[in-house]
């Protein structure tokens, strides 16, 4: 139903058989546990010894098992928040519009002006920490450094509106937490600082030079700023009902011209910073004075919710009965990227490999999860 | 000219690492110091070697432990620096509930590092399983637990520095 994908469940991709092995080939392991690699996960890599030939993961060594089939939906919010943290508000959301769609209630202006506000302060942070760590694999110092400081103003301004720098706690049943009112003009200088390294490092030819052509995607199987650095239009926020992001008058930036290598995702990132930026100052202009509380309607029914988190579609699928999860499934951008992302290190070299890899924005955490 | 121009931008920049303990803040969690396990330690005076591992995390941890090598925390003034290799790790960070396969990679790469040696429990998942799982089993060995979920920069590197400082005695 969610793009005929919903959770990954094997979890161990075998070694595609395209790839004939001959006697120069040897496998080679990276991971589980590496330190280039912010998450667990271990890559098998057939290479000749620079060249990758084929790359196969498993995702299953940090599996987490989520108990809450049969909870209340107030209590099963926690689990759903943990289930990435740097996504945390894109799928908390993606859940509770499945659940108020499940249960009929129709929600105020407000509280979704602010979840769009949630869900870009979280693009604008994560992007900020993709192409810091595209920097840091290219030992570039001083832009890894000035981003991951930025990044880091982020986290704080979000601290400062929703008192947590992850968004925990935040969402709730038809209602949140917190009034983002006047995060625009905290975060317009954190904007103006990324483009001028954005600048700088286009000016670097060694940095384009790792970009150029590594990790080309060529399939259409993929999803967010990856897809978008492909030329293809794929955006939950023109498609989805879930949050009014068309009422803001709101496109997708689409890079056409580069043709899907890890140059194209970072310039997409760079561009949906700026695009983020007029997201929220249009989303603040239409928060209202007061939010009206809404009651549940009924405590059976099956919805679906469906957001763009920073990497690409987050959507939920859930049936409630008597007011409690029957059951969820859950689709996450990392699970349909993660196989394109396989396939593009083909005939890379390994010194290539972390571009491409960061490029992405792939989290194992909302892989390697199972709903229990 | 460029380069000149990335000399000057860096130089703007050098400014930015805060003073510490000045922005640890009163509501900050405390870490929770084991002292029945730091008396055995002695030799961690000058530099600090962490190696890190996830055993089952949302993510979130791993990016405020990441953000200590940052320009507002500077990790490295301190002497404590973040390895790739267990083998010339002093501390050993677990992060995350407890996960059957990653259970026998933690117990790998404490049997790799070099003795004395110490582990540290950081964020609520690897201390008491955070309602999600349990936590892991080499978590009972932790000097010291930085609780939080996740923790603040601040309070992950007030513990680390606890565990420096405690384990030098």
């Amino acid at each position: 139903m969610l793009y005929e994908k919903t959770l990954v469940k094997g979890h161990t991709q075998a070694v595609n058989t395209e790839v004939e092995r001959n006697d120069t080939m040897f496998n080679f392991v990276y991971g589980p546990s590496a330190g280039g690699l912010t998450e667990t996960v271990m890559f098998n890599m057939l290479t000749t010894g620079e060249s990758i030939k084929n790359m196969s993961s498993d995702t299953s060594f940090k599996m987490r098992n989520m108990e809450v089939i049969g909870k209340k939906i107030d209590d099963v919010i926690p689990f759903i928040e943990r289930i990435n943290g740097p996504f945390s508000a894109s799928h908390s959301i993606a859940f509770l519009s499945a659940v108020e769609d499940a249960e009929g209630i129709e929600v105020d202006k407000n509280v979704l002006m602010n979840r769009i506000i949630e869900i870009e302060l979280e693009r604008i942070r994560n992007h900020l920490h993709v192409t810091a760590r595209m920097c840091e694999a290219a030992a570039f110092g001083v832009p890894y450094n000035s981003l991951f400081y930025l990044r880091e103003k982020v986290n704080r301004i979000i601290s400062q509106y929703a008192g947590h720098r992850y968004f925990f706690g935040v969402n709730k049943v038809a209602r949140i937490n917190s009034d983002f009112r006047g995060v625009s003009k905290s975060i317009t200088g954190v904007e103006r600082e990324t483009r001028d390294i954005y600048n700088s490092l286009l000016e670097s030819k060694i940095f384009l030079d790792r970009l150029q052509g590594n990790g080309v995607v060529t399939t259409l199987g993929c999803i967010g700023p990856a897809a978008r650095g492909l030329g293809l239009r794929f955006d939950a926020r023109k498609d989805s009902d879930s949050l009014p992001y068309r009422k803001l008058g709101f496109s997708p930036v689409v890079e056409r011209e580069l043709g899907g290598d890890a140059m194209s995702r970072l310039i997409v990132r760079f561009d949906e910073i700026s695009k983020s930026l007029e997201l929220i100052k249009k989303a603040e202009a239409e928060l209202g004075s007061s939010v009206k509380p809404n009651a549940r309607s009924r405590a059976n029914g099956e919805g679906v919710g469906r957001v763009e988190s920073p990497s690409g579609d987050t959507a939920y699928l859930v049936k409630l009965s008597n007011g409690r999860l029957k059951t969820i499934d859950m689709l996450s951008a990392s699970s349909v990227n993660l196989p394109v992302f396989q396939k593009s290190t083909r005939n890379n070299v390994f010194t290539d490999f972390h571009f491409n890899w960061e490029s992405f924005g792939i989290w194992i955490s909302e892989i390697a999860v199972r709903f229990v | 000219m460029k380069t000149n121009a990335w000399f000057l931008k860096g130089l703007k920049r050098l400014g930015r690492t805060e003073k510490y303990p000045n922005q640890m803040s009163a509501k900050e969690e405390k870490p929770e110091v084991n002292r029945n396990i730091t008396t055995k330690f002695n030799r961690f005076k000058r530099s600090f070697y962490l190696y890190q591992i996830d055993s089952g995390t949302c993510g979130a941890c791993n990016i405020e432990l990441q953000a200590l090598s940052t320009p507002h925390y500077d990790l490295n003034r301190f002497g404590i620096f973040f390895t790739n290799s267990p083998r010339h790790a002093d501390a050993l960070v677990i992060m995350g509930v407890y996960s059957e396969k990653m259970e026998k990679v933690l117990e790998s790469a404490y049997g790799a590092m070099p003795s004395p040696k110490l582990i540290i429990a950081l964020g609520g998942c690897a201390i008491t399983g955070c309602g999600i799982g349990k936590h892991p089993k080499l978590s009972n060995k932790a000097v010291v637990s930085i609780p939080g979920c996740p923790p603040d920069p601040y309070a992950i590197l007030n513990g680390i520095i606890k565990a420096k400082e405690v384990s030098s005695k």
